[in-house]
């Protein structure tokens, strides 16, 4: 990991921790039950970002994958179940289409980290709802993240992920799921009816 | 009233050696609606409650104690059969040391899970899991009850269904087909599953095994040679296995020696350290074996992972290096932990005897001898009856010593791990030009006697060749060889008179369970059980017919 990167996110991670404080501080003065969950949930992502920090932070090389035969309807199914638990979640829609094959060999806690950065993304934007979805396209597994936010050159609020490094994960996840000569990779693009698009093929 | 949860009757063992993290363990745990939670804060309190009860779910934690780490306790477990077939067990492991645990391991946990866990992480994998024992169940349930080809039937039926369950059920039907002995077949299987996902290790390594099954080590060494090539296989310790051991059936044991010292590099257990230590010793490589095995006895002092055979091994090695204080000392050391195993102590009186007349003290040599000579059953090919035959050529009972030598030949002529620790034997004690003689003169015998009723059978004399192997199987039940030839020549006979023999299948069967035993995972062992099993489908459909 760059350091210039690792620097930064460590600062915004201490000024996420600030936050929280802040907030568990207020909390004590009137305990509601919404500020409570609304910290809980802060303090679980700021944990997850954390997660996604120790994943590259220690990286001599390239990420360690378990590549395990997995279901990508199954996946895509519990990650959703995750965010919707929200009480505040976006609207999400899975959508998988015929061609997405029944079981795929990719390392599921890595692609879900990579999923979640992107989602991270796309909900602080998108007031519609967001598409989680996957096909199966020239012998890649391809999972997809679409919005209908402002598209990628939208001015970026005091996020995290901005720093770079959901992209960084993302890039790093994507390259330990290639196979003899066919690469892994991760797209973010402006999609031609408004917000953006994200994608991870997985070889 | 309590919630319903589909998990709420499995009964769980949490392992952790910080009360905390247990704490939270169980508490998770129970928030997933288990009620029955068992913890356990130490590996050998771990054992003592998966020995009490059966449990559906173990939680590990990777890191135990310095002695036994969770990789350990999970082999040991599943090696001695100590968990049921449908019990789940999780690793639990820190970030950093995920990356070296997941890509070495000879046993895979059914999951790992990444510290910090949620509730939510251990309940997606829980049910994954559970849906993948459901999906498989009807397969395992036949290959637990030995119907192998029932269990091909199963994988049929789940393949042709095309879901999620499709390379599980790929993989399943490919390792039935090796088992049963159709290592053709398992290749077509293992290359299907490489046409439609390259590079994909259960099938390389697969693949591997089918071809040194069927005898083409070259073709076996090439590809588990690839998988240890590519990136990510360079620390898959089976791929190493097969190489070391297509090496050691084409007589290379200096390179099989070589592969296994790699693969204790990968993975520095007390498993791979002896497998060197072994392997270096039979080649007499004594420094290398001491190193080996000191490290095995240090690392598993006190340990669920301890061996007595380590410390005779170890002690073996340095009464052979001359070394005999620190022999003394070991064997005093362990004399106490022992107690309990009846087979110790005569073989440690053995090593005693050597070490005794090594240092000049023939008396206490005779008496430790004796000792040993009492308390021995002798005659097989194992380590004890070389290590007391050695005892009595260093004692002046060079008779005996070659006596004992000749019968360990003779009770496994074809088994080269015994045969190069007899020539040992014979090289450290003066009789080295006695050696070649020796171990040619006790194969040659059975040798001839094999080759005999075997062409006494081309010569359709089927009566006489089969009263001749069956009296070599009587005289050595425990020779290899001679169990394969009397279980072939037996079918060969119900063949040729196309009638079923009762008592003949029993032999054959009685022979195959006897190889089972000796041979445990051998090739040649399950090629057999496939001829039998032929021999009498055969004769089973003529009778049909007829």
């Amino acid at each position: 990991m760059r350091p210039e990167l690792a620097a930064l996110v460590v600062h915004d991670l201490k000024n996420a921790l600030g936050a929280l404080e802040d907030r568990l501080l207020k909390l004590q003065d009137n305990p509601v039950a919404a500020a409570a969950r609304r910290a809980h949930r802060e303090c679980r992502d700021l944990r997850e970002r954390f997660v996604m920090f120790l994943t590259l932070y220690s990286l001599d090389g390239e990420l360690a994958a378990l590549r395990e035969d997995e279901s990508p309807h199954e996946f895509l199914s519990a990650l959703a179940a995750r965010l919707r638990a929200d009480d505040d979640a976006p609207a999400l829609h899975l959508q998988l289409d015929a061609s997405t094959p029944a079981c795929w060999y990719f390392d599921a806690r890595l692609v879900r980290l990579a999923l979640e950065a992107a989602l991270h993304n796309a909900r602080r934007y998108a007031p519609q709802p967001i598409v989680l979805g996957a096909r199966g396209e020239d012998g890649y597994l391809v999972f997809s993240v679409a919005d209908n936010g402002p598209g990628l050159g939208a001015p970026d609020a005091a996020d995290p992920v901005s720093t770079g490094l959901g992209s960084e994960l993302c890039a790093a996840v994507a390259r330990v799921h290639g196979i003899a000569g066919r690469p892994g990779r991760s797209r973010l693009v402006d999609r031609p009816q408004g917000g953006a698009l994200f994608e991870l093929w997985l070889a | 009233m309590a919630i319903q949860t589909p998990y709420m009757n499995l009964s769980a063992l949490v392992i952790d050696d910080m009360a905390v993290q247990q704490t939270t363990l169980r508490g998770q745990l129970a928030m997933l609606g288990l009620s029955k939670i068992d913890a356990a804060g130490t590996p050998d309190d771990a054992l003592r409650m998966i020995r009490a009860r059966p449990y559906a779910l173990v939680l590990c934690d990777y890191n135990l104690n310095h002695k036994t780490d969770g990789q350990q306790l999970l082999e040991y477990v599943r090696e001695q059969g100590l968990l049921t077939a449908e019990c789940l067990f999780f690793m639990v492991t820190a970030e950093n040391a995920y990356a070296s645990v997941a890509s070495t391991t000879d046993h895979k946990p059914d999951a790992y899970l990444l510290k910090p866990i949620t509730a939510g992480d251990i309940e997606e994998r829980l049910k994954a899991q559970l849906e993948r024992q459901r999906a498989l169940l009807p397969i395992n349930e036949r290959l637990t009850r030995n119907d192998r080809a029932g269990a091909l039937a199963e994988c049929e039926k789940l393949l042709a269904r095309k879901d999620r369950w499709f390379m599980q059920a790929l993989q399943l039907k490919a390792q039935t087909l090796l088992q049963l002995g159709r290592h053709e077949d398992a290749k077509a299987v293992y290359l299907s599953a490489l046409a439609q996902r390259s590079q994909l290790l259960w099938a390389q390594l697969g693949l591997a095994q089918a071809h040194k099954a069927a005898g083409a080590f070259e073709e076996a060494k090439l590809v588990a040679g690839d998988i240890i090539n590519t990136k990510g296989g360079e620390k898959n310790v089976a791929a190493y296995d097969i190489v070391a051991e297509s090496l050691e059936a084409q007589g290379d044991l200096r390179g099989a020696q070589r592969m296994l010292s790699e693969a204790a590099a990968v993975v520095p257990s007390a498993k791979r350290l002896r497998m060197v230590g072994e392997s270096a010793y039979r080649n007499g490589d004594l420094e290398l074996a001491k190193t080996c095995l000191a490290k095995v006895a240090k690392a598993t002092r006190g340990a669920l992972t301890a061996q007595a055979q380590d410390t005779l091994s170890l002690a073996q090695v340095l009464v052979d290096r001359g070394e005999l204080q620190e022999a003394f000392g070991l064997l005093d050391d362990s004399a106490a932990a022992q107690r309990s195993n009846a087979q110790f102590e005569p073989v440690a009186q053995a090593l005693r005897a050597q070490a005794h007349a090594k240092a000049g003290d023939t008396a206490a040599a005779a008496a430790a001898a004796q000792r040993a000579r009492e308390a021995l059953r002798t005659g097989k090919a194992d380590f004890a009856t070389v290590a007391l035959a050695k005892a009595e050529l260093m004692t002046g009972n060079a008779a005996a010593g070659l006596e004992l030598l000749k019968g360990a030949v003779t009770s496994d002529h074809d088994n080269a791990r015994v045969k190069a620790l007899i020539r040992n034997a014979l090289n450290d004690t003066g009789h080295a030009a006695e050696a070649d003689a020796l171990i040619d003169g006790a194969t040659a015998g059975l040798t001839g006697r094999v080759a005999d009723a075997k062409r006494l059978f081309r010569e359709s004399r089927i009566d006489e060749a089969l009263a001749l192997i069956e009296a070599a199987a009587k005289d050595f039940p425990d020779n290899t060889t001679v169990l394969l030839q009397a279980a072939q020549i037996n079918c060969m006979t119900l063949r040729l008179r196309k009638r079923v023999d009762a008592a003949a299948a029993e032999r054959v069967r009685l022979y195959l369970s006897r190889l089972e035993r000796l041979l445990p995972a051998s090739d040649r062992v399950t090629q057999m059980q496939r001829y039998y099993r032929e021999t009498m489908a055969g004769l089973a459909s003529m009778a049909v017919a007829a």
